[in-house]
């Protein structure tokens, strides 16, 4: 595979426990950074992405608030250059709770592939979040 | 709207310059003049904002614009780092310069469309940001949706899983990891 998986040991241990047949060909790695962000700090990134506001996410976050389930036709609806700001926005802290839900669902190779993803967007938070610290 | 509420608490800024305007229209100039040396001389910063009138204030208001340029910053150096690595691009098309996301945002976001209870989450975490995804794992995302207008979600057919604590998704499921204990910080939104 192109990318390895960087792992949290709890999560490894999740992941090992995965059928032979869906490890096969994957690389993990020892995710050992540990800068998650406190929840002041997140409040600060949401106020500073304002996600509602962009006009596909109002329009969808309105609709959910008027009784429509989340769909993933929903999610195809949210812009691809808004995603590095979606993930910044929810952190390390939320990418890891995305991995955490998604380690527990695995089916296939596809959601391997996801939580490859996962793991090397939160792995590069977590470097940037260690290596700037005003606070 | 009630997202609109729970966001719209307190001052809030997108770029540095809203920041500092904030700062200098609610404290004055010296006060921003301070303030800016902070990240350098935290100690002579706090003489100065001391005797700026700020009195019993001048630590909080340190501490808040510090996050906020901590942040900003944060912000700067991550976008860097994925332009670098090709996965934040632009393309031209008819003319026009678009912002285009490569192959790890994709792929994640293959997942949360391919799982109900990540395509929720993912929803809700667009109302609320990252602080939801908190709620959800120590077992508030009752009370969180609720807050923002999508306590519908909460036990209708299809989403009654979403609304779970995580570690009881699967019966005996593992305990949750140690960063995800502790307050969420929900009541503060």
């Amino acid at each position: 595979m192109d990318h390895p998986l960087h792992l949290t040991k709890d999560e490894q241990k999740l992941f090992d426990a995965l059928s032979d047949s869906l490890k096969e060909g994957w690389e993990v790695h020892d995710e050992t950074l540990t800068a998650f962000e406190s929840d002041d700090v997140l409040r600060i990134r949401l106020s500073m992405a304002r996600l509602s506001k962009f006009p596909p996410t109002e329009r969808i976050i309105k609709d959910v608030q008027g009784g429509k389930m989340p769909t993933p036709d929903m999610l195809d609806e949210i812009p691809e250059d808004i995603l590095p700001t979606f993930f910044f926005t929810i952190g390390a802290k939320g990418v890891a709770a995305m991995m955490w839900i998604l380690l527990q669902k695995i089916k296939d190779d596809e959601d391997i592939q996801g939580l490859a993803a996962l793991s090397l967007i939160r792995h590069d938070i977590l470097a940037t979040n260690s290596s700037i610290n005003y606070v | 709207m009630a997202n609109e509420a729970a966001q719209e608490a307190g001052p809030k800024f997108s770029s540095r310059a809203e920041l500092k305007k904030y700062y200098e229209d609610t404290y004055g100039r010296p006060v921003v003049d301070a303030l800016e040396q902070s990240i350098g001389d935290r100690k002579k910063s706090l003489d100065a904002l001391s005797k700026s009138g700020l009195n019993g204030k001048a630590e909080g208001v340190m501490k808040e614009y510090l996050t906020y340029e901590q942040e900003f910053a944060r912000q700067d150096k991550l976008n860097e780092t994925w332009m670098q690595k090709g996965w934040r691009k632009t393309k031209e098309t008819a003319g026009e310069v678009l912002n285009v996301a490569a192959a790890p945002f994709r792929f994640a976001w293959r997942s949360f469309k391919k799982h109900p209870v990540l395509t929720t989450l993912a929803v809700t975490a667009l109302a609320v940001g990252g602080v939801a995804l908190g709620a959800y794992l120590t077992g508030n995302l009752e009370g969180m949706l609720s807050k923002v207008g999508l306590s519908h979600l909460y036990g209708a057919q299809g989403a009654s899983e979403a609304a779970k604590p995580l570690g009881k998704i699967l019966d005996g499921g593992p305990s949750l990891p140690e960063i995800f204990t502790g307050s969420t910080g929900i009541e503060k939104l």
